[in-house]
């Protein structure tokens, strides 16, 4: 059995208790064009080792006034598509060939776009219980002005990047249950 | 326990025996209006058409990583300049509506194309 440790801000509305019953919160898609769907569908999202975004998240979205639930998943191999890891990528980049070779033009459509399409696709067919439960991502982070700061700190535009942030993605086929959380903050 | 690449056999199968099902599922994950770049999105072609009007052409390759993602769910009024630039270039449909659009660009993408790199010494 692996895990991955992950945090995950929220309100407090609730209370402690409710915020234990219930977190990590799911975000939901939405059917309206100007909302901000969740990039890789319906799920529990968690800030993989990283308490310290967790904290950014809650200080500016919930106006500091938040818990922070740090979040234990079990899972096996073949539960986590793992898009910070090369072979993953391409397991990844043959669903969106498959599509494209059925008339969709996947490779131009967001990653969020593929994912759903076959969550919808698995569940239509009722064979949901084959598909990964877990979706990992980086997400690259600062705009512009961290942009700059390389620039002028570095002759060679390469880096190494030290502060990774990965999301993990919770899909509502992994039991809230069965997450191992507890509140790290407020203490 | 499958390994993911069983799991994507498996997918791809699916996909190829219900052709009609994928058209359905494809058409319901369209109408979710996710957004973000595409995997054809992640490339020098994305970032070069624009980049030579708007950024030094030594940075190339930082603003391929970092654009256009706004830093964990937060649009920085800061990129306001860049992206006003962006809008004049309209280097691409997607860029171009992000935002000429209602919405501030998204900030997060699935970086697919991460490159690593071990040192062994």
């Amino acid at each position: 059995m692996r895990e991955i440790i992950g945090y995950h801000a929220c309100r407090k509305n609730g209370g402690e208790a409710f915020v234990l019953a219930n977190g990590p919160f799911l975000s939901k898609v939405q059917y309206k064009a100007n909302s901000r769907n969740p990039s890789l569908g319906s799920g529990r999202y968690i800030w993989d080792e990283n308490l310290p975004q967790a904290h950014k998240w809650g200080r500016i979205h919930y106006n500091d006034e938040y818990f922070v639930l740090k979040v234990t998943i079990s899972y096996e191999e073949g539960d986590l598509l793992d898009l910070c890891q090369r072979s993953d990528i391409a397991q990844y980049q043959r669903i969106v060939e498959q599509l494209v070779k059925m008339g969709k033009a996947a490779e131009d459509e967001p990653v969020g776009m593929v994912i759903e399409t076959a969550r919808r696709l698995v569940t239509a067919t009722g064979t949901n219980s084959f598909l990964w439960r877990l979706v990992r991502c980086e997400e690259r982070k600062p705009g512009i002005q961290r942009l700059w700061q390389r620039f002028r700190t570095f002759k060679n535009p390469g880096f190494f990047e030290m502060d990774p942030l990965v999301i993990v993605c919770v899909f509502l086929t992994y039991p809230l249950s069965s997450l191992h959380r507890e509140i790290v903050y407020p203490k | 326990m499958k390994t993911v690449k069983q799991t994507v056999d498996e997918l791809i199968a699916l996909m190829e025996a219900n052709p009609s099902a994928v058209d359905k599922a494809w058409a319901e994950a369209g109408e979710l209006g996710f957004d973000g770049p595409s995997l054809n999105d992640l490339t020098f072609d994305y970032v070069t058409p624009f980049l030579s009007t708007v950024m030094l052409s030594n940075v190339q390759v930082m603003a391929q990583i970092e654009f256009p993602t706004d830093g964990g769910g937060f649009f920085d009024p800061q990129m306001n300049s860049w992206f006003e630039t962006l809008k004049e270039s309209k280097p691409k449909e997607m860029i171009s509506k992000d935002v000429a659009g209602e919405n501030p660009p998204q900030s997060f993408y699935a970086y697919v194309h991460t490159p690593l790199m071990i040192c062994v010494s």
